[in-house]
Formats: C-alpha cells, structure tokens, sequence
C-alpha cells in the first residue's frame, strides 16, 4: 500500500505545471507557503486518487495474508500480532459454505468489504469536489 | 495614437486614447539623467551550469516607460528577464554574475532576500498561470495575504476590486469573483495574473511574452493595460514580435547570440530610433528581416 502512495504522491506533485510552480515563486512566497496553499492543493486530487487505489487494493488483498499472517479467529487489539483480515475471513467461511452459518458471514463479510470500499470512494470524491472553488 | 495596427494586420480602434496617464511635458522614451533609471544592470553574465547564455549586458531601464527586449530565439532575452527578479536561479545550476542594482542597491547582494525582490519586481509569464484551485478573488488577494500586506475580509475585498478594476478585468468578474480563476477565457486569465501581480504593489513589472498565447483581441487589451499602467509602473517585455515591440514601447532593448552562444546586448534606445535609425549593422539586420 505504502509503495503505490508514494509513488502517486511524488508523481502528482511533479505535474503541477511549470508555469503555476513558477507563478508562485514569482509572487515572494517562502517554499513552504507555496507548497502548502498551490502546489499541494493543486497535486491533492491526484494524491487522493493515489491513497484511494492503495487503500481499495489493500483492503482486498488475500493472498499476501494466507501466505504471511494468517490472520488470527480471535479479536485481538494487539499490534504485535496477527490480526483478522475481511478478506481472510471471507475465504475461509466460504470454503466451509456447506455450513449455512458460514455461508452466511461469507456474504456478510463481503458486503461489509465492498461498503467500505464504495465509502472510502465517495469520501474521497467528496472531499476533493469541496476543495475546489465554483466554476 | 487612437488607432493600433493589430497582429492580424487589421486597423482597430480602440475606445480610449493610451497614453492619457503620461504627463504631456515628458517623453517615456528619453533617458534624462540617472534619475529616470528604475533598475541599472552592469556587466551582467547568465550561465546555466558551465554554459553562458547572457554575457556582459550592461543596460538602464527608464521609470515609468515600457522597454521591450527583442532579438532572435536563445539570443537570452528571457533569462535577462529573469535575472531582473531573480527568477533565474531557481533553475538548479543556473548563477549570475554582475550587479543588478534597484532603489540604489545591489539585488544580488549578500543581506538580499530574494522573496523580497520578487515581491517588489512583479514577473507576468507567457502561460497564464492563475492558481487552479483558487477562486478568481482568491488569486489577486491570496498572495498578498500571505505576504502579510492586506488584512480582514473588507480590505481584501476592497484590494480585488482594486488590482482587477486596474487589471481592466472587474467589469467582466466582479459577478463571478468565486468561480475559479482557470475558468476565465485565456486572455482574462492573463489580465488576472496581471491584476495578482498589482496586488502586491510592485513598482516594476516584467512580462515574458505576455500576449504570446493570446488571440489578435486579448491582445490588444494587454496592450492597452499596459499604456494605462506605465504611469504608475516600469514595464519590462520580452516579445517575439516586433510589431509588438513598435507598437507598445517607448525603449528597446535588442539582443543577439554571438559566435560562442551566448546572447549579448546590441543596442537599446528609444523605440523610434532603434526601428529607423538603428546604429549597428546588427540590427538594422534583424529588423529589416535579413536575419532571425
């Protein structure tokens, strides 16, 4: 997840066009203001697209954790270990859907997982929407 | 001066006489002493990493006149420009060597801080560059907010309404200040870009090809803008057009790029007698067409 924020992050900073970047050291801006109130405000779009595809693509990944983890049946609020995973949980009730209770909390988990996913989406969206003035 | 040839080569009128704001007595295009110098340069070199692309440019820039520098493509126009503000050593590698000297001191000097000398010599660039997730009044009072130079809500709405009227652009906005800047026709843009450089009221302005992206229309409403300012500001224009540079002013600059690549300053002089009398070969060269 880290590596595609950073790397989004950088990319969407890089493309704030020259003439803008210039435009505002031009105007006596110390780096940092111009940084803060144009460069990232123009770039924040992009970045949260970035944060946004990291996330969902996170949020979903099941392999990795089969592979590493494992997860963990317990709720645990230990950061020091495994802890269950929406996507772990899914798999392994759905491999035991001849069991009605766990072909049940497979479809629960999954709808929990594709709500946050469309919640993480919309917020995005709306925060971005707010950030830029009328047209 | 009623009437202005346009870059399509059409006569248009225009609706109000330049010129009007120049005391009658006096004529931007004479130099009179060093009192009506703005900003002196001397023996000024521009490199970029090992490469000199402005050598030994010494030149006066009159108050309250309009001088445009001309000359032929990496001839250094724009990074002469640059240097006036500063502007040229945020490239990395880029240095300068000389003295640039405004209000009798040294802008290259040590105790100098270049946010303040960029603050005071305003710079309009070639691309209109409104900040894209800003609103109209945003761009004209953001900048001088931040430079702690306006106050309070009513004093910035006071500042917009005053660097756009000067701008000639609040007639066009003054009913949409909170649409967003990028939404403007390309020649508003640019008359915005102007109007947020007014506002941190500079005494100097440099324009790097201002009207370059502009259609015939917009402009001419730079152009005119820029008459109606020079009463109160020292203009600077790079201009690839030398109708351009005979139309709007009163002083040019001509430079050209030597043998070693490097631009060099030819001549400069009032407008009228650097495009009909011309002392050097050079650019009786470049403004017949012979060359460039």
């Amino acid at each position: 997840m880290l590596p595609i924020i950073v790397i989004s992050t950088e990319e969407m900073l890089r493309l704030t066009p020259r003439p803008v970047a210039e435009g505002v050291r031009a105007l006596g801006l110390s780096r940092w203001r111009s940084f803060s109130s144009v460069l990232l405000p123009s770039a924040l779009s992009g970045i949260f697209t970035g944060v946004l595809l990291a996330v969902s693509r996170a949020i979903g990944e099941t392999a990795p954790l089969i592979f590493t983890a494992l997860g963990n049946n317990f709720f645990s609020l230990d950061m020091g270990e495994p802890l269950q995973g929406l996507p772990l949980l899914i798999y392994r009730n759905a491999l035991n859907s001849a069991y009605p209770a766990a072909r049940d909390r497979a479809f629960g988990a999954a709808l929990v997982l594709v709500a946050m996913v469309l919640i993480f989406n919309l917020l995005g969206r709306w925060l971005v929407a707010r950030r830029r003035p009328g047209r | 001066m009623s009437e202005m040839l346009g870059s399509n080569g059409v006569q248009i009128q225009l609706e109000a006489p330049p010129l009007a704001y120049v005391r009658p007595t006096e004529d931007p295009g004479t130099m009179n002493g060093p009192e009506d110098v703005a900003i002196q340069i001397t023996d000024l070199d521009a490199f970029y990493g090992k490469r000199r692309v402005v050598r030994d440019v010494s030149l006066g820039v009159r108050r309250n006149a309009i001088t445009a520098i001309i000359g032929p493509s990496g001839s250094g126009k724009s990074t002469l420009l640059r240097c006036m503000d500063r502007m040229h050593e945020i490239i990395p590698g880029a240095r300068v060597t000389g003295t640039i000297s405004y209000r009798g001191t040294d802008i290259y000097g040590p105790d100098v801080d270049p946010a303040a000398v960029r603050r005071s010599i305003g710079m309009v660039f070639q691309q209109p560059n409104p900040f894209p997730t800003m609103s109209i009044a945003d761009n004209v009072a953001a900048p001088a907010r931040f430079n702690g130079l306006v106050r309070g809500r009513q004093a910035e709405r006071d500042l917009v309404e005053r660097c756009l009227s000067q701008a000639a652009l609040w007639d066009e906005v003054k009913d949409k200040l909170s649409h967003g800047g990028t939404s403007l026709s390309g020649g508003q843009q640019q008359r915005l870009c102007i109007a947020r450089s007014l506002a941190l009221e500079p005494d100097v302005l440099l324009m790097d090809e201002p009207c370059s992206a502009l259609d015939p229309v917009a402009t001419l409403q730079v152009e005119q803008l820029m008459f109606d300012l020079k009463s109160r500001y020292t203009i600077v224009i790079v201009t690839h057009n030398m109708q351009q540079a005979s139309r709007v002013s009163d002083r040019t600059a001509f430079l050209t790029m030597g043998e070693d690549r490097a631009g060099f300053l030819v001549e400069e002089g009032p407008t009228v007698n650097v495009f009909t009398a011309p002392r050097e070969q050079l650019t009786e060269d470049y403004i017949s067409g012979r060359f460039g």
